[in-house]
């Protein structure tokens, strides 16, 4: 591997309507797995992929949210959380299933800056 | 610094959290339905405060040539690359 | 520069193809090199050789094999999202037992990490979602 980059995933879809917050999950994994200095920021509808108590055994559908626990296995520490998305939508720390860090609109600004890549699901 | 691309109509949470996002100095390029932007709305304002610009094929296909906004320059497909070359890092918003 | 383009929309129910694809040959007529196509989610289906539109529409899948072999391009389909879709190669096909398999000239089935790959080793990754 010739450098380690920066890598931000951004997820901005609720889970199980669509494959976004799966197949976003996997490649935040995968950038892990390669080394890379990677993060996750969850913004818009996407903050519903933290939500604690999920269970979709009934639509048959893998739950997502216990994927996330796998972030910390794979040493992947930078969880961020839109805290204007999670106000808009009632939530609160407490309803989140991993632990993320609340981050205002100008830090979201310089975490996107501090990125070499931004992928986007 | 940072080039933005909305790909949805202003109806879409993409352009507010964008804009709620995007530093000063970072471009906005409207392609796909993002363009619809480019018309007078409630969030055209805070939209200029950047650089902006829009993908002339998509506007031309969507019969918006004669209605956007003076201040958003129109690009074709080569000005899009020149743009990603130009900025640091792209952000999609889709 | 070295451009990657990771392609997440379906043909027909989102213009990113249309996007990937003009944004792809106005780089190359730029003088920029494409490291690496990366069909994603819905973006597999780009990769179906079966698709058959009216011949007054584009052939997307055939106007990207044309591309991809014009100028040698690295064109990469995800293996998981391609298998969960229905996009596949005859070796895939085969080892599925599946009586057809649909997965269109140039392009090829892999992993997740060529995605990271492109970060790593282009100078932008432009993501083009639907």
């Amino acid at each position: 591997m010739s450098e380690t980059k920066s890598f931000l995933v951004l997820n901005r879809h609720a889970p199980y309507a669509s494959n976004f917050a799966k197949e976003a999950l996997d490649v935040a994994l995968m950038s892990a797995v390669f080394n890379q200095k990677t993060s996750l920021l969850f913004m818009d509808d996407g903050v519903f992929q933290l939500v604690r108590s999920q269970d979709p055994s009934e639509i048959q559908h893998k739950n997502c949210s216990q994927t996330l626990p796998m972030l910390e296995m794979y040493e992947v520490r930078h969880i961020y959380v839109d805290e204007i998305s999670l106000n808009e939508r009632g939530l609160s720390e407490e309803d989140l299933v991993i632990p993320a860090q609340r981050v205002n609109a100008q830090e979201i600004s310089q975490l996107l800056t501090r990125q070499h890549v931004i992928l986007n699901f | 610094m940072i080039l933005h691309t909305i790909n949805k109509s202003p109806q879409n949470p993409a352009l507010k959290t964008c804009l709620r996002v995007a530093a000063k100095d970072s471009a906005i390029l409207l392609i796909e339905d993002g363009v619809y932007a480019a018309l007078p709305g409630p969030d055209l304002e805070a939209l200029l405060q950047h650089k902006v610009y829009a993908l002339a094929p998509d506007i031309k296909a969507r019969g918006l040539l004669e209605k956007l906004s003076p201040q958003i320059t129109l690009v074709d497909y080569s000005g899009f690359v020149a743009l990603v070359e130009q900025y640091d890092t792209v952000q999609s918003w889709y | 520069m070295k451009f990657s383009l990771a392609i997440y929309g379906a043909p027909c129910s989102s213009q990113a193809p249309d996007t990937a694809y003009y944004f792809a040959k106005a780089a190359l007529a730029s003088g920029h090199d494409i490291y690496r196509l990366f069909f994603y989610m819905d973006g597999v289906q780009n990769a179906s050789r079966l698709a058959t539109p009216p011949q007054d529409e584009q052939n997307i899948p055939a106007r990207w094999s044309e591309l991809i072999k014009a100028h040698n391009i690295d064109a990469v389909v995800c293996i998981a999202a391609a298998l969960r879709r229905g996009v596949l190669d005859k070796s895939e096909a085969d080892r599925y037992e599946k009586d057809a398999n649909n997965l269109a000239d140039g392009f090829n089935l892999s992993g997740l990490g060529q995605l990271i790959d492109a970060g790593i080793e282009s100078d932008r990754l432009i993501t083009f979602g639907c």
